[in-house]
């Protein structure tokens, strides 16, 4: 029996070719396949480059059903060190890119993996100065109300 | 650009729940003025502190939270927190659906936990331990979806752990670490329970009884007990045992380790300590056969006696991998088939029986004696396949002396060619380098 394979398409009107199984951990994409089947998906604010790497991660994280009960492409522990790897791989930009992916086509796991790097980067940084450069964050306080909100927040332990 | 600019503050604010504490969420409140309040809407907190501006933190972060749900909270509260306000912070996360609890206080005095969350509906996993006591407790206890309980030297008052197990109608791991029982006869009773493991600072006073008639997973240390009336462990899939004698229990000791041990015979994986495994000679003549097991792990040393080792072997028919902590033991008259200590007839009769296909022996020191015992296990075994053979670590070995580890590496090498089994012998690198180094002329 040949899989059913549905066609996403990027803000670029690239089509891809995707198998429903894989597209399917999208719950966004879930629910649209169930309401428009046989249809295009467009995702107007998801370039080609962001959605190829979507589906790459979606295509190694999917959960074969064939027949024989749940059978997971690969081990969980090797599925960890994937995701580590796959993450570490991709510049801060693209990588704000994909986690914004993963939240508006709703995969949590990618979300989380995504968020865990933002999050380790964030806890890598040296002080303030160091985020702020890292992610461009301009700031907008004096240096007053900076000095005011650390008193509140910093207690020793 | 803001690389944040686009992401929604809730994204934002999930991003900081990655952060593993609350405190270093907080640092980021001074980025800018669009992240002063976001470390604050996390599903999870996870505090630490002693002073009066902690405790304003936290005030204001619960404050800041308002009545949205919350999955986990995590406090350590040292000596400076003010106790009301703890209950306060606790009752504010129950009241908002809070799911994993996990508190430490170390204050001067006991901190008893608030009555509210014994009747908790959302607390899935409760962690608690140290300084805490269940007096604020009462009789109608009641955690319904609570399936994890980790305590950690926990104060129980007496008939106290007797009426929480049946107040957690789905538990289903339980830990209780160095505990202290308060009862006479201990009856620890749960229909769901599937994971326990025990392990005590003093022994139980006096009878221990276990009516688990779902648990796979049993990890015990203990003393052993005046008695075990009840051992209802049916489904046991896995079990470690570690436990002592006291002198004035031997007597008697040997018919309720039986008990235990026959409790237990369904396991397949089983792991002994070295006291446990000399203990067990004492139920020799009555040890059940144990129709499941396939792994057996025993941590043996040098001070202790193999006198039990034929008659595991024997009753094990179905096992696969045998893993040993050390070959060197005390020889004893009762040594038996299976080492080499006494010349005796019959010697290597309980292996010949043994299907065993897979053997690990770990802190080899590399002594003539262990030699020969390997030899003894390669030709008496039948079914072995794969031999195992690792260097001690930490202790000194034999292998200090200059050129020993060539002649036994030799030696073993000659076991692997002529016997039917894949003899492997390995060393940890940096032990190899110390080794090799010490002994090569060139520093």
């Amino acid at each position: 029996m040949s899989k059913k394979m549905i066609v996403l398409k990027s803000s670029e009107g690239v089509s891809f070719v995707v198998e429903e199984a894989v597209a399917r951990q999208s719950k966004i994409i879930s629910f649209l396949v169930e309401e428009f089947p046989d249809r295009e998906l467009p995702l107007t604010n998801m370039t080609s480059e962001i959605l190829r790497k979507t589906i790459e991660y979606c295509k190694k994280h999917v959960v074969e059903d064939d027949g024989g009960g749940d059978s997971s492409s690969s081990s969980s522990g090797d599925l960890k060190e994937w995701d580590v790897k796959f993450v570490a791989e991709i510049d801060q930009p693209r990588l704000m890119d994909l986690l914004m992916a993963a939240n508006y086509l709703d995969i949590p796991s990618l979300l989380d993996v995504t968020c865990q790097k933002v999050a380790d980067t964030i806890a890598a940084c040296n002080d303030e100065k160091e985020i702020r450069a890292t992610f461009n964050i301009e700031n907008d306080f004096t240096e007053e109300e900076v000095e005011a909100i650390r008193m509140e927040n910093q207690y020793p332990i | 650009m803001d690389l944040f600019n686009k992401l929604p503050d809730p994204v934002v604010s999930h991003i900081l729940s990655f952060l593993p504490t609350t405190k270093e969420a907080a640092s980021t409140s001074v980025l800018a003025k669009r992240w002063r309040n976001l470390f604050a809407f996390v599903p999870n907190l996870n505090l630490d502190g002693d002073s009066k501006t902690f405790m304003d933190f936290v005030d204001r972060v619960l404050a800041l939270q308002g009545d949205i749900p919350i999955k986990e909270f995590s406090l350590n509260a040292k000596t400076g927190v003010d106790p009301d306000r703890v209950d306060r912070w606790i009752c504010n996360v129950l009241r908002r659906g809070v799911t994993h609890l996990d508190l430490f206080v170390e204050f001067d005095e006991e901190y008893s936990l608030p009555y509210e969350i014994s009747v908790s509906k959302t607390l899935v996993e409760l962690k608690t331990g140290y300084g805490v006591d269940f007096y604020a407790w009462d009789d109608d206890m009641f955690l319904p979806n609570l399936k994890n309980l980790i305590l950690v030297s926990v104060e129980f008052g007496r008939g106290q752990f007797q009426t929480l197990l049946p107040a957690c109608p789905v538990l289903e791991g339980l830990m209780l670490l160095n505990m202290k029982w308060r009862d006479r006869n201990e009856i620890l009773s749960s229909p769901s329970l599937k994971k326990l493991k025990i392990s005590v600072a003093e022994g139980c006073i006096g009878t221990f009884s276990f009516d688990t008639p779902n648990l796979d997973f049993l990890d015990y240390d203990d003393f052993v007990a005046e008695d075990y009336p009840l051992v209802n462990m049916p489904k046991i899939v896995e079990a470690g045992i570690n436990l002592e004698l006291t002198p004035f229990r031997v007597r008697g000791a040997r018919d309720n380790l039986v008990k235990l041990i026959h409790g237990i015979r369904n396991v397949k994986i089983l792991y002994l300590t070295p006291v446990t495994f000399e203990i067990l000679s004492l139920c020799c003549e009555t040890m059940p056969v144990f129709e499941n097991l396939t792994t057996l792990s025993i941590k043996s040393v040098m001070i202790q006696g193999w006198q039990a080792m034929p008659v595991l072997l024997r009753s094990c028919p179905r096992l696969e991998s045998l893993y040993i902590g050390e070959l060197l033991h005390s020889i004893t008259d009762a040594c038996g088939d299976v080492c080499v200590c006494l010349s005796k007839w019959n010697k290597g009769l309980s292996l010949m029986s043994c299907h065993v296909k897979k053997m690990r022996i770990l802190g080899f020191r590399g002594t003539i004696r262990e030699v020969h015992m390997i030899k003894h296990f390669l030709d008496h075994l039948p079914s072995l396949k794969e031999m195992e053979i690792v260097v001690e670590e930490n202790e000194d070995t034999m292998f200090d002396i200059p050129k020993w580890l060539d002649i036994v590496g030799e030696t073993l090498m000659h076991f692997n060619e002529t016997s039917s089994c894949n003899v492997i012998f390995w060393m940890h690198a940096f032990l190899y380098r110390r080794l090799t180094r010490k002994w090569s002329p060139q520093v």
